[in-house]
Protein backbone atom coordinates (compact mmCIF):
# COMPACT_ATOMS: atom_id res chain seq x y z
CA UNK A 1 0.00 0.00 0.00
CA UNK A 2 2.79 2.40 0.90
CA UNK A 3 4.80 1.52 -2.22
CA UNK A 4 1.81 2.05 -4.52
CA UNK A 5 1.18 5.37 -2.80
CA UNK A 6 4.73 6.64 -3.31
CA UNK A 7 3.69 9.46 -5.69
CA UNK A 8 1.36 10.76 -2.97
CA UNK A 9 4.13 10.49 -0.39
CA UNK A 10 6.57 12.39 -2.60
CA UNK A 11 3.97 15.11 -3.19
CA UNK A 12 3.49 15.41 0.59
CA UNK A 13 7.27 15.47 1.15
CA UNK A 14 7.73 18.28 -1.37
CA UNK A 15 4.74 20.15 0.03
CA UNK A 16 6.36 20.11 3.46
CA UNK A 17 9.81 21.23 2.33
CA UNK A 18 11.39 24.49 1.23
CA UNK A 19 11.36 23.32 -2.39
CA UNK A 20 7.87 24.73 -2.98
CA UNK A 21 7.13 28.36 -2.22
CA UNK A 22 4.59 31.05 -2.95
CA UNK A 23 1.37 30.30 -4.80
CA UNK A 24 0.19 26.99 -6.32
CA UNK A 25 2.41 24.91 -4.07
CA UNK A 26 0.44 21.74 -4.74
CA UNK A 27 1.02 21.97 -8.50
CA UNK A 28 4.70 22.79 -7.84
CA UNK A 29 4.94 19.65 -5.70
CA UNK A 30 3.25 17.51 -8.37
CA UNK A 31 5.63 18.88 -11.01
CA UNK A 32 8.69 18.15 -8.81
CA UNK A 33 7.41 14.65 -8.08
CA UNK A 34 7.20 13.70 -11.75
CA UNK A 35 9.92 15.92 -13.24
CA UNK A 36 12.20 12.91 -13.78
CA UNK A 37 9.53 10.67 -15.20
CA UNK A 38 6.27 8.97 -14.27
CA UNK A 39 8.06 6.30 -12.23
CA UNK A 40 10.51 8.65 -10.51
CA UNK A 41 8.65 8.48 -7.14
CA UNK A 42 9.24 4.73 -7.02
CA UNK A 43 12.99 5.02 -7.65
CA UNK A 44 13.65 6.42 -4.17
CA UNK A 45 12.40 3.24 -2.50
CA UNK A 46 15.32 1.09 -1.41
CA UNK A 47 15.60 -2.10 0.63
CA UNK A 48 15.72 -0.10 3.86
CA UNK A 49 12.28 1.37 3.07
CA UNK A 50 10.82 -2.07 2.42
CA UNK A 51 12.25 -3.32 5.72
CA UNK A 52 11.09 -0.22 7.60
CA UNK A 53 7.53 -0.51 6.22
CA UNK A 54 7.41 -4.17 7.16
CA UNK A 55 8.59 -3.46 10.69
CA UNK A 56 6.34 -0.42 11.08
CA UNK A 57 3.14 -2.26 10.24
CA UNK A 58 3.97 -5.63 11.75
CA UNK A 59 5.57 -4.49 14.97
CA UNK A 60 3.95 -1.17 15.86
CA UNK A 61 0.77 -2.65 17.32
CA UNK A 62 2.72 -5.14 19.39
CA UNK A 63 5.16 -2.44 20.48
CA UNK A 64 2.31 -0.20 21.61
CA UNK A 65 0.76 -3.09 23.53
CA UNK A 66 4.06 -3.90 25.19
CA UNK A 67 4.66 -0.33 26.34
CA UNK A 68 1.02 0.33 27.23
CA UNK A 69 0.73 -2.79 29.39
CA UNK A 70 4.16 -2.37 30.97
CA UNK A 71 3.59 1.28 31.85
CA UNK A 72 0.01 0.65 32.99
CA UNK A 73 1.13 -2.15 35.26
CA UNK A 74 3.97 -0.04 36.67
CA UNK A 75 1.56 2.82 37.41
CA UNK A 76 -1.21 0.56 38.71
CA UNK A 77 -3.88 1.42 36.15
CA UNK A 78 -5.87 -0.37 33.46
CA UNK A 79 -4.34 -0.53 29.97
CA UNK A 80 -5.97 1.20 27.00
CA UNK A 81 -9.10 -0.34 25.49
CA UNK A 82 -8.18 -2.97 22.97
CA UNK A 83 -9.63 -5.66 20.70
CA UNK A 84 -13.03 -7.02 21.62
CA UNK A 85 -13.37 -4.54 24.48
CA UNK A 86 -14.19 -1.92 21.86
CA UNK A 87 -17.31 -3.81 20.85
CA UNK A 88 -18.51 -4.29 24.40
CA UNK A 89 -20.99 -1.93 26.00
CA UNK A 90 -19.69 1.14 27.77
CA UNK A 91 -22.42 0.79 30.41
CA UNK A 92 -21.00 0.90 33.92
CA UNK A 93 -17.90 2.86 32.98
CA UNK A 94 -17.88 5.89 35.22
CA UNK A 95 -14.59 7.68 34.86
CA UNK A 96 -15.86 10.78 36.64
CA UNK A 97 -15.97 9.11 40.04
CA UNK A 98 -12.43 7.69 39.92
CA UNK A 99 -9.98 9.02 42.52
CA UNK A 100 -7.90 11.95 41.36
CA UNK A 101 -4.61 10.14 41.83
CA UNK A 102 -5.88 7.25 39.72
CA UNK A 103 -6.93 9.67 36.97
CA UNK A 104 -3.47 11.26 37.07
CA UNK A 105 -1.72 7.89 36.80
CA UNK A 106 -4.11 6.79 34.05
CA UNK A 107 -3.42 9.98 32.09
CA UNK A 108 0.33 9.53 32.60
CA UNK A 109 0.14 5.98 31.22
CA UNK A 110 -1.81 7.17 28.16
CA UNK A 111 0.76 9.92 27.67
CA UNK A 112 3.86 7.77 27.99
CA UNK A 113 2.92 4.72 25.93
CA UNK A 114 2.55 6.64 22.61
CA UNK A 115 5.82 8.46 23.32
CA UNK A 116 7.70 5.20 23.85
CA UNK A 117 6.17 3.28 20.94
CA UNK A 118 6.33 6.20 18.48
CA UNK A 119 9.97 6.84 19.37
CA UNK A 120 10.66 3.21 18.61
CA UNK A 121 8.77 3.56 15.33
CA UNK A 122 10.86 6.58 14.37
CA UNK A 123 14.05 4.71 15.17
CA UNK A 124 12.89 2.09 12.67
CA UNK A 125 11.47 4.39 10.01
CA UNK A 126 13.14 7.82 10.07
CA UNK A 127 16.34 6.83 8.29
CA UNK A 128 14.34 5.18 5.49
CA UNK A 129 12.05 8.24 5.23
CA UNK A 130 15.07 10.51 4.90
CA UNK A 131 16.42 8.22 2.18
CA UNK A 132 13.12 8.56 0.30
CA UNK A 133 13.23 12.34 0.78
CA UNK A 134 16.67 12.72 -0.79
CA UNK A 135 16.76 9.59 -2.96
CA UNK A 136 19.21 6.73 -2.33
CA UNK A 137 22.13 8.22 -4.29
CA UNK A 138 22.02 11.70 -2.79
CA UNK A 139 21.49 10.29 0.68
CA UNK A 140 24.50 7.97 0.34
CA UNK A 141 26.60 10.86 -0.96
CA UNK A 142 25.56 13.04 1.99
CA UNK A 143 26.32 10.28 4.48
CA UNK A 144 29.82 10.01 3.02
CA UNK A 145 30.38 13.76 2.90
CA UNK A 146 28.92 14.75 6.27
CA UNK A 147 30.14 11.77 8.32
CA UNK A 148 27.33 11.85 10.92
CA UNK A 149 27.81 10.50 14.43
CA UNK A 150 26.81 6.98 15.35
CA UNK A 151 23.43 8.03 16.79
CA UNK A 152 22.46 10.08 13.72
CA UNK A 153 23.74 7.32 11.47
CA UNK A 154 21.35 4.86 13.15
CA UNK A 155 18.29 7.07 13.63
CA UNK A 156 18.69 9.34 10.62
CA UNK A 157 18.79 13.17 10.68
CA UNK A 158 15.87 15.32 11.90
CA UNK A 159 14.74 12.56 14.22
CA UNK A 160 12.91 14.82 16.71
CA UNK A 161 10.14 16.22 14.43
CA UNK A 162 9.69 12.77 12.92
CA UNK A 163 9.16 11.29 16.38
CA UNK A 164 6.85 14.16 17.39
CA UNK A 165 4.69 13.54 14.33
CA UNK A 166 4.57 9.81 15.04
CA UNK A 167 3.59 10.39 18.66
CA UNK A 168 0.55 12.35 17.49
CA UNK A 169 -0.34 9.73 14.88
CA UNK A 170 0.14 6.97 17.46
CA UNK A 171 -2.22 8.74 19.86
CA UNK A 172 -4.76 8.96 17.05
CA UNK A 173 -4.58 5.34 15.93
CA UNK A 174 -4.17 3.54 19.22
CA UNK A 175 -5.91 5.83 21.72
CA UNK A 176 -8.29 8.45 20.32
CA UNK A 177 -9.97 6.30 17.68
CA UNK A 178 -10.51 3.23 19.91
CA UNK A 179 -11.46 5.34 22.94
CA UNK A 180 -14.07 7.44 21.14
CA UNK A 181 -15.45 4.37 19.38
CA UNK A 182 -15.71 2.48 22.65
CA UNK A 183 -17.32 5.29 24.63
CA UNK A 184 -19.40 7.23 22.11
CA UNK A 185 -20.27 4.99 19.14
CA UNK A 186 -23.88 3.70 19.29
CA UNK A 187 -23.78 0.24 20.84
CA UNK A 188 -26.37 -1.19 18.42
CA UNK A 189 -24.13 -0.40 15.47
CA UNK A 190 -20.81 -1.61 16.85
CA UNK A 191 -19.10 -4.22 14.65
CA UNK A 192 -15.77 -4.93 12.96
CA UNK A 193 -17.15 -3.28 9.83
CA UNK A 194 -18.21 -0.04 11.53
CA UNK A 195 -14.90 0.09 13.40
CA UNK A 196 -13.10 -0.11 10.05
CA UNK A 197 -15.10 2.74 8.52
CA UNK A 198 -15.06 4.79 11.71
CA UNK A 199 -11.26 4.57 11.91
CA UNK A 200 -10.90 5.44 8.24
CA UNK A 201 -13.34 8.34 8.49
CA UNK A 202 -11.81 9.78 11.65
CA UNK A 203 -8.29 9.58 10.23
CA UNK A 204 -9.19 10.93 6.79
CA UNK A 205 -11.52 13.75 7.64
CA UNK A 206 -10.82 14.66 11.24
CA UNK A 207 -7.39 13.70 12.45
CA UNK A 208 -4.99 12.80 9.63
CA UNK B 1 -13.23 17.67 17.83
CA UNK B 2 -11.43 20.97 18.11
CA UNK B 3 -8.60 19.66 20.35
CA UNK B 4 -8.20 16.67 18.01
CA UNK B 5 -7.91 18.91 14.99
CA UNK B 6 -5.39 21.08 16.84
CA UNK B 7 -3.38 17.94 17.52
CA UNK B 8 -3.53 17.22 13.84
CA UNK B 9 -2.31 20.69 12.97
CA UNK B 10 0.65 20.04 15.27
CA UNK B 11 1.41 16.84 13.36
CA UNK B 12 1.47 18.72 10.04
CA UNK B 13 3.79 21.35 11.50
CA UNK B 14 6.16 18.58 12.61
CA UNK B 15 6.08 17.10 9.10
CA UNK B 16 6.97 20.52 7.68
CA UNK B 17 9.72 21.03 10.26
CA UNK B 18 11.14 17.63 9.36
CA UNK B 19 11.19 18.41 5.62
CA UNK B 20 12.62 21.89 6.11
CA UNK B 21 15.27 20.55 8.50
CA UNK B 22 16.41 18.12 5.81
CA UNK B 23 16.61 20.95 3.28
CA UNK B 24 18.65 22.91 5.85
CA UNK B 25 20.90 19.86 6.27
CA UNK B 26 21.44 19.69 2.51
CA UNK B 27 22.47 23.35 2.41
CA UNK B 28 24.48 23.68 5.62
CA UNK B 29 25.66 20.18 6.43
CA UNK B 30 23.96 19.99 9.81
CA UNK B 31 20.46 20.13 11.33
CA UNK B 32 19.48 23.26 13.25
CA UNK B 33 15.82 23.36 14.28
CA UNK B 34 15.91 26.93 15.61
CA UNK B 35 17.42 28.32 12.42
CA UNK B 36 15.03 26.22 10.31
CA UNK B 37 11.99 27.60 12.13
CA UNK B 38 13.33 31.17 11.95
CA UNK B 39 14.03 30.91 8.22
CA UNK B 40 10.60 29.42 7.55
CA UNK B 41 8.77 32.10 9.49
CA UNK B 42 10.79 34.86 7.82
CA UNK B 43 10.17 33.57 4.30
CA UNK B 44 6.54 32.42 4.47
CA UNK B 45 5.22 33.14 7.95
CA UNK B 46 3.05 30.47 9.54
CA UNK B 47 2.28 29.13 6.05
CA UNK B 48 5.76 27.59 6.08
CA UNK B 49 4.48 25.07 8.60
CA UNK B 50 0.76 24.75 7.98
CA UNK B 51 -1.55 25.42 5.05
CA UNK B 52 -4.66 23.72 3.73
CA UNK B 53 -2.80 22.17 0.77
CA UNK B 54 -0.07 20.86 3.11
CA UNK B 55 -2.76 19.19 5.20
CA UNK B 56 -4.54 17.89 2.10
CA UNK B 57 -1.35 16.33 0.70
CA UNK B 58 -0.68 14.66 4.02
CA UNK B 59 -4.24 13.26 4.13
CA UNK B 60 -3.87 11.91 0.58
CA UNK B 61 -0.59 10.24 1.45
CA UNK B 62 -1.39 8.89 4.86
CA UNK B 63 -5.10 8.36 5.32
CA UNK B 64 -5.53 4.94 3.65
CA UNK B 65 -2.73 3.34 5.67
CA UNK B 66 -3.25 5.31 8.86
CA UNK B 67 -7.04 5.10 8.69
CA UNK B 68 -7.16 1.32 8.55
CA UNK B 69 -4.62 0.90 11.35
CA UNK B 70 -7.14 1.10 14.25
CA UNK B 71 -9.24 -1.62 12.62
CA UNK B 72 -6.13 -3.76 11.95
CA UNK B 73 -4.86 -3.24 15.48
CA UNK B 74 -8.12 -4.05 17.23
CA UNK B 75 -9.65 -6.67 14.95
CA UNK B 76 -6.88 -8.43 13.02
CA UNK B 77 -3.94 -8.37 15.42
CA UNK B 78 -5.86 -10.10 18.26
CA UNK B 79 -6.60 -13.08 16.00
CA UNK B 80 -3.10 -14.52 16.25
CA UNK B 81 -2.27 -13.05 19.61
CA UNK B 82 -3.29 -15.99 21.78
CA UNK B 83 -1.30 -18.45 19.68
CA UNK B 84 1.81 -16.26 19.72
CA UNK B 85 1.61 -15.72 23.47
CA UNK B 86 1.11 -19.43 24.06
CA UNK B 87 4.23 -20.11 21.99
CA UNK B 88 6.24 -17.52 23.86
CA UNK B 89 5.09 -18.90 27.18
CA UNK B 90 5.90 -22.43 26.07
CA UNK B 91 9.45 -21.34 25.24
CA UNK B 92 9.97 -19.33 28.43
CA UNK B 93 8.23 -21.74 30.81
CA UNK B 94 8.46 -25.12 29.00
CA UNK B 95 7.83 -27.23 32.11
CA UNK B 96 4.83 -25.50 33.53
CA UNK B 97 2.27 -26.91 31.15
CA UNK B 98 0.80 -23.53 30.48
CA UNK B 99 -0.20 -24.42 26.96
CA UNK B 100 -3.15 -26.30 28.38
CA UNK B 101 -4.12 -23.66 30.88
CA UNK B 102 -4.04 -20.32 29.12
CA UNK B 103 -5.98 -18.61 31.86
CA UNK B 104 -3.08 -19.09 34.26
CA UNK B 105 -0.74 -16.85 32.34
CA UNK B 106 -3.06 -14.04 31.63
CA UNK B 107 -1.84 -10.84 33.16
CA UNK B 108 -3.55 -10.03 36.39
CA UNK B 109 -5.48 -6.81 36.12
CA UNK B 110 -3.97 -4.38 38.54
CA UNK B 111 -5.39 -4.76 41.98
CA UNK B 112 -5.25 -1.06 42.76
CA UNK B 113 -7.32 -0.16 39.73
CA UNK B 114 -10.35 1.92 40.38
CA UNK B 115 -13.46 -0.30 40.40
CA UNK B 116 -15.21 2.19 38.18
CA UNK B 117 -12.71 1.60 35.42
CA UNK B 118 -12.31 -2.15 35.70
CA UNK B 119 -13.11 -4.12 32.62
CA UNK B 120 -14.33 -7.62 31.98
CA UNK B 121 -11.35 -9.18 30.25
CA UNK B 122 -7.83 -9.06 31.58
CA UNK B 123 -4.85 -8.06 29.53
CA UNK B 124 -2.80 -10.77 27.94
CA UNK B 125 0.62 -9.25 27.54
CA UNK B 126 3.72 -9.68 29.65
CA UNK B 127 2.01 -12.14 31.91
CA UNK B 128 3.51 -12.85 35.28
CA UNK B 129 1.20 -13.37 38.17
CA UNK B 130 -1.80 -15.68 38.19
CA UNK B 131 -4.92 -14.45 39.87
Amino acid sequence: MRFVGMPLEKIALFMNSTQVQGKSQLSQAVRLTFQEGAFAPYKVVGPSSMMAWFLQYSVMGVAFQFFDHSISEALGVEPAYYGRQLLESNQGIDTASSPVDYKARYAMARLLSPIMSASLESMVSNRAEVQRFFGPQQFAEMQTRLRPGIVTRITGPAFVPNAMRNIIMCQTSFLITPLTYKLYFPQDHKSASTLFWYGLGVNMFVVS
Amino acid sequence: MKPIFQGNVAAITQQALWGRSLDYLRQHGHVNYTATIRQGLQSEGLAAFFTGPKWFSRVLMNAPAQGTLPWFYNQVLPMGEEAVLRSVQAIIFPREGLLHEPHRFRVATVSTASPTLRRSNSAVFGATSPR
